[in-house]
């Protein structure tokens, strides 16, 4: 009888369910990766809005601001996200009923804002003192030093950073499959325990790898590009 | 107000019990990181290709996957190896593995600060390669690694959470179980709570250290 290798191979590494698990995971995989750039992206812009405040706070003269930004960040840097997601999610449907995936993207922002606030903050003041006085000197107000000087040169040098914490961000997106969403890992558990294929966790872990490598490869390489030598 | 006065319900003895499992994995996890990323760091910078690239690449594995991925793989798919862990060693083996990709880099950066004068000195004194790393690079980087330490064991304490997957009797689990029976979701608020104080503690602890050991 003739053997068949790869039948032999795809039983030595997994279950017999693997095969057609594997064919479940790809055809589902359009729609679950949509949903895990939503959350990506959702969970970005509210830690870009909220972050950039709280930056501007922490940098602001006023003690009023800046002590209140700062230990805001120094809390927000100790909060976990599974029970912050739990907590978001719970503490919300029980007044209105609401999606996982919109609780997701609230919970992973707030988990995401301090990180996004000290990255504003160090950019803004990373902007070196020689060219904020040029710009004083040559009569410029606070508000077009703010325009043509800080603001250009701040978004040079943060623009790689907050794609590296976006990249981080869609990592950590995994965890809103824990409230039943249904993203890349949601979608895997879903199969996984449906047809006992536990392989597949390796599959999904090169999901991941395929998107997040390249990605943030690139960004390496644009910081490098953009970089200001000052 | 009800809030607080729910908080002082959770604090039972179970509840600390959990607490000590999260501090006792904390603590292991930390000292096995920091051996574990002093391990790749050294093979990161070392001359051979072969032990570079392994080393990047394991670095990218495990800074692109996702932890619950990483766990899952670890406590599910390994036992079809016939490698089955306990939820303790399976908790420290991922939580390991994950942290000691991101130490890595940290070290890598501070190897690169120490100063090159110092190094050839101990080869010129007739040191070792071996002996120089030991004697000199390991004990200065060291120094300058420091805050990245203390930011790595806040960042393991951020992760604890995950390893109720593996039924540690950790906060989280004991959380989704008293949410089971009460229905109450003000006990994720309190377990948010005791991480922040032991996070913020320990930021403390680090803050004062770094400024104690820093280089003259």
């Amino acid at each position: 009888m003739e053997r068949d290798y790869l039948l032999e191979f795809l039983l030595y590494i997994g279950t017999p369910n693997f095969p057609i698990s594997l064919v479940k995971y790809f055809s589902s995989l359009p729609k679950a990766l949509l949903v895990t750039l939503e959350v990506t992206i959702g969970a970005t812009i509210i830690a870009l809005l909220i972050g950039l405040l709280l930056a501007l706070m922490r940098v602001s003269k006023s003690k009023y601001l800046y002590y209140p930004a700062g230990i805001l960040i120094y809390i927000g840097r100790c909060v976990p996200l599974p029970p912050l997601q739990l907590l978001v999610y719970l503490s919300i449907t029980t007044y209105i009923l609401m999606e996982p995936k919109i609780a997701g993207i609230i919970a992973i922002g707030l988990f995401t804002i301090p990180y996004m606030a000290e990255l504003f903050r160090s950019g803004i003041q990373d902007v070196s003192i020689g060219m904020k006085e040029a710009g004083m000197s040559l009569g410029m107000s606070k508000w077009v030093l703010a325009k043509r000087i800080i603001v250009p040169v701040a978004v040079r040098t943060m623009l790689p950073a907050i794609g590296q914490l976006m990249v981080g961000t869609m990592i950590n997106s995994a965890f809103v499959s824990q409230i039943g969403a249904k993203d890349i890992t949601g979608m895997a558990r879903n199969i996984i325990n449906a047809f006992f294929s536990t392989e597949l966790w390796i599959v999904v872990a090169v999901t991941y790898f395929l998107i997040a490598f390249p990605l943030s490869r690139a960004l390496n390489w644009l910081e490098r590009r953009i970089a200001i030598v000052q | 107000m009800e809030l607080l006065i729910n908080f002082w319900e959770w604090t039972t003895p179970d509840m600390m019990r959990s607490l000590v499992n999260v501090l006792k994995v904390l603590v292991v996890c930390s000292f096995t990181t920091i051996i574990w990323a002093l391990f790749i760091v050294l093979m990161r910078i070392s001359k051979f290709f072969i032990f570079r690239w392994l080393a990047v690449s394991y670095i990218e594995l495990f800074r692109g996957t996702p932890l619950i991925v990483q766990i899952l793989i670890i406590f599910n798919y390994l036992p079809h190896f016939g490698i089955v862990l306990s939820s303790f060693q399976a908790a420290v083996l991922s939580l390991t593995l994950n942290a000691g990709g991101y130490l890595a880099e940290s070290y890598r950066s501070g190897f690169q600060a120490v100063p090159l004068g110092q190094k050839e000195a101990a080869l010129a004194l007739g040191m070792s390669k071996i002996r120089a790393i030991i004697r000199v690079d390991v004990p200065v980087a060291f120094r300058i690694v420091m805050p990245a330490i203390g930011n790595i064991v806040v960042s393991i304490l951020l992760t604890t959470p995950f390893i109720y997957l593996v039924g540690m009797g950790d906060l989280m689990m004991r959380a989704n179980e008293l949410m089971r029976l009460t229905l109450n979701w003000s006990v994720y608020a309190y377990i948010t709570f005791i991480y922040i104080i032991v996070g913020l503690i320990l930021t403390w602890f680090n803050y004062t250290l770094e400024k104690k050991m820093r280089l003259p």
